[in-house]
């Protein structure tokens, strides 16, 4: 009797298991996965959807398709999306996601991304670029002698990171940022020249994530070493006044590669006005020079004149992102744990405050290493 | 056993020995009725005048011992003497029978019978000799650096194998006989003044519990006295090799011989005896930690590998990284069948050759081994009929199944493969994860000999750690198991090695 009982159940079990399954699966090459994403706003303000959706065939030899269309929102236009393709879209393997200059020019387009977050089968582990120009001409750019675009995209975005070239926001950090009251988002940003695809540095967003201003490679760095993410090993080009200049060539050059940094930050309040004292000491290697130069004996009015350079040009940094009502380097996030009652005033609007702050930057840098050339 | 037993204690008339010898045949005529392989030779025993019959089997006894250590001195003409006296065999091994029954037994298990008239008792002369086996390589657990002799199936020999290892009056030894017509001589050794008693009683009481016809092999003893005969993974280690018995002797576990097997079997065991092998102790303590660790690996791929690439392709296609998700997508895409199809059609083929490569003969066997690389390997990618990652995944997971140095212990990971295959198809890695916790929930219940399978990991004991998933050097392996519950748990006790001075 009770071994009967026990061969029902297990029979039904069985039938139960077989019957029921998981209703979400989904075979890899029934999945269209794109990897890019792109969104952007055309001349009349009307949204766009782009995507590049990998081919799997070895008899087909684009080895992408893009699709594209008009929409209210991504998930609203799922089935467009759907209807351009073989498989169904499915939004867990995007590299990237673009967006246009013109979306960026409009504050609250954050919203749009919604969906990214609220379906959790969907990544935010992707990049976040800024094109500078329309993302049609990057979707469907396709050049010969390069990988697939999200591929190089990402290839790109990661490789010039490790360098603080540029940013690698993904979905989510960039989420983080949008939310934190004391800091404005930042993330990479590329460009179309002559067919090709350039990144430009970093972009700027203000506090609704409105396109402020942009960043080249260098002064991204710099912006990496005051957020104290700058790694060993970044390089930096300055130009020593007072070198002589020979020919065509710009030989008053000095370039250096940075060790590891020490960045010291201490935040106050007077007079009703923030202020920021930002110490940056590191040991720096000269990679280049093209003057002449005996480094043994010149070696510290060498590093005072780079250190003038440096802190000269972080001042101009800050001052300009002051302008723009810009915080990305996050030092509401130092006044808050430091100075929270006086933070917690303006909280709502940390960037006016900001805006209003005295920085003082003092850099001191320090020769280690001279090459092994005389 | 125990019913044969009974009915030979029964003193009845008829199992008696008669004086007169023609009645004596007669009888054992009707007993080996159309049987021509009893050979009946009569003659008089020069001796002492009496007349006497030689009964043997063909076959079971050595001719040679028969004719010129039974025959020859009994028809040589020495000294005279009387009925009734001792007689002139050059035999070691005579035993006085007068039970028809014994007689039976004896006859049938190779002895030849002296029946003399006048004398109510017969004589069983050692004389057996059945055809055999010469001592070889052990053919399924190969070993590079350990003794190249492997048992055969004579249970004799095989004892006396072990006892070159272990040359101690304390290695004892329980002989049970299983089987009602099989009669198999199933001989448990152990070390008295190591082995737990509790446990050796609880073997020979299985055994003698057993009640069959024959036992033809040590894994059908296995399977009768398992302590869960429905699980997947084997409960005893089965080893042909007469060091690996020795060794686990001495460690406090009991080995099992049964007499025409080639195997014997060892009780206590945990799961993790099944990943060790003998060369684990004879390599540099470091390589064997490698080994075992490598083999623990290699259990998990083949059990897990095929499963984790049908979850991954058929439901979590977001895990995979971006370069590989296009080589895996442009292998698959042009695949016309499920990822699970595919993946259960190429193991199956893979089983079908494994199959097939053990049958076959050798120099047959290299041609499955062709067809099977070329033809499943090269072609059914080339037809687009199976992705190549899918023969990369197949082909690992065979070599991993190969890595295990337990047969028992493979057969379990390819049937725990199947299974896991269906729960990844059904529901990915929820599917996955819910075969791992009921596999693990099922070794955490599961016993060999009364003691728990997980050992030493589960129940944790931690002095046993040194030799299960590591081999720790020799010099700190000074205790036995503390899982075989030992009555001496000292082994040795050494120190490091001191380093050399001229």
């Amino acid at each position: 009797m009770r071994r009967t009982t026990i061969y029902v159940c297990a029979i039904l079990a069985a039938a139960s298991i077989f019957a029921s399954a998981c209703s979400d699966q989904l075979y890899l090459e029934n999945a269209a996965t794109p990897l890019a994403l792109g969104m952007d706003l055309d001349k009349n303000d009307k949204f766009h959807f782009y995507g590049t959706v990998p081919v799997f065939s070895k008899n087909i030899k684009k080895k992408s398709q893009e699709i594209a269309g008009t929409a209210e929102s991504l998930r609203q236009s799922r089935s467009f999306q759907d209807a351009q393709t073989a498989g169904t879209i499915q939004g867990r393997n995007y590299q990237v996601i673009l967006l246009g200059r013109r979306l960026l020019q409009q504050e609250d387009w954050f919203a749009m991304l919604d969906v990214l977050f609220r379906d959790a089968r969907n990544t935010i582990t992707d990049r976040m670029i800024a094109v500078d120009g329309q993302v049609k001409d990057v979707i469907y750019l396709n050049p010969p002698d390069q990988p697939l675009m999200p591929i190089l995209l990402r290839g790109m975005v990661d490789t010039k990171t490790k360098r603080s070239e540029t940013y690698s926001t993904t979905a989510q950090e960039l989420h983080r940022q949008f939310f934190d009251k004391g800091v404005t988002p930042y993330i990479a940003e590329i460009k179309i020249t002559n067919k090709q695809v350039q990144l430009k540095g970093s972009a700027l967003l203000n506090a609704k994530g409105k396109y402020a201003m942009s960043l080249n490679a260098q002064e991204t760095v710099l912006l990496s070493i005051l957020q104290k993410q700058a790694d060993p090993g970044f390089s930096m080009s300055y130009r020593i006044p007072g070198k002589p200049l020979k020919g065509p060539f710009e030989t008053d050059m000095l370039s250096f590669t940075g060790g590891k940094l020490k960045t010291k930050i201490k935040s106050g309040y007077e007079n009703g006005r923030f202020t920021f004292d930002i110490h940056i000491k590191t040991k720096i290697g000269l990679s280049e020079h093209l003057f002449p130069v005996n480094v043994a004996q010149d070696a510290k009015k060498l590093e005072k004149q780079a250190s003038a350079l440096m802190e000269k040009q972080i001042e101009g940094l800050i001052q300009k992102m002051q302008k723009h009502r810009l915080d990305p380097i996050g030092l509401g996030v130092y006044a808050r744990a430091k100075q929270y009652k006086q933070y917690i005033k303006v909280e709502e609007d940390w960037p006016e405050a900001f805006s209003h702050a005295v920085v003082n930057i003092k850099v001191e840098l320090s020769i280690a290493a001279m090459g092994p050339v005389k | 056993m125990i019913h044969a037993e009974n009915e030979m204690d029964k003193p009845e008339q008829e199992d008696g020995i008669l004086f007169n010898l023609d009645e004596n045949l007669k009888i054992v005529r009707n007993l080996f009725s159309e049987s021509p392989d009893l050979f009946i030779r009569t003659f008089t025993i020069k001796q002492t005048q009496e007349q006497a019959a030689l009964l043997f089997i063909d076959g079971l006894s050595d001719q040679q011992a028969i004719n010129n250590d039974v025959l020859r001195p009994l028809q040589v003409h020495t000294e005279d003497g009387k009925p009734g006296d001792e007689l002139m065999m050059t035999v070691g091994h005579i035993i006085e029978e007068s039970r028809w029954s014994q007689i039976e037994i004896s006859l049938l298990h190779g002895s030849s019978v002296l029946l003399v008239d006048g004398r109510d008792k017969a004589y069983a002369l050692g004389t057996g000799g059945w055809p055999q086996r010469a001592i070889e390589d052990p053919q399924m657990e190969a070993s590079l650096k350990g003794a190249h002799q492997g048992f055969v199936e004579t249970s004799g020999q095989n004892i006396a194998m072990i006892r070159r290892y272990i040359p101690n009056r304390e290695l004892k030894m329980r002989r049970l006989i299983v089987g009602r017509r099989g009669q198999t001589n199933v001989t448990l050794l152990y070390l008295a003044d190591v082995m737990n008693p509790e446990l050796l009683r609880s073997m020979e009481e299985r055994i003698q519990k057993i009640d069959v016809d024959v036992i033809l092999n040590t894994g059908e003893l296995s399977e009768l006295i398992e302590d869960n005969p429905y699980s997947l993974f084997p409960q005893f280690v089965l080893t042909e090799r007469p060091d690996s018995a020795a060794s686990q002797i001495l460690q406090g576990r009991c080995v099992v011989v049964v007499d025409r097997s080639p195997s014997v079997l060892v009780a206590p065991v945990s799961f993790y005896s099944f990943f060790q092998s003998i060369d684990d102790y004879s390599t540099r303590w470091s390589i064997a930690t490698f080994l075992r660790l490598l083999r623990l690996f290699a259990f998990i791929t083949a059990a897990f590998l095929p499963a984790f690439f049908i979850a991954v392709t058929s439901f979590h296609i977001e895990i995979i990284p971006l370069k590989l998700l296009l080589t895996l997508g442009e292998s698959r895409g042009q695949v016309p069948f499920p990822p699970f199809v595919e993946a259960i059609l190429m193991e199956i083929t893979l089983e079908m050759l494994r199959e097939a490569g053990v049958r076959l003969p050798a120099p047959v066997g290299q041609t499955v081994g062709i067809v099977g690389g070329i033809v499943l390997g090269q072609a059914v990618v080339q037809a687009g009929l199976i992705s190549n990652v899918m023969v990369i995944v197949v082909a690992f997971t065979a070599i991993s199944s190969f890595i295990l140095p337990n047969y028992d212990m493979v057969a379990a990971v390819r049937l725990i493969r199947f299974i896991l295959m269906i729960l990844a198809s059904l529901f990915g890695f929820v599917g996955i994860i819910i075969g791992l916790m009921t596999m693990i929930a099922h070794l955490l219940t599961l016993k060999s000999l009364g003691m728990p399978y997980g050992n030493p990991l589960a129940p944790v004991r931690f002095s046993d750690w040194k030799d299960t998933i590591v081999r720790a050097p020799l010099w700190l392996l000074n205790k036995r198991p503390t899982s075989t519950l030992a009555k001496q748990d000292t082994t040795q006790s050494n120190d490091k090695p001191e380093e050399g001075k001229p």
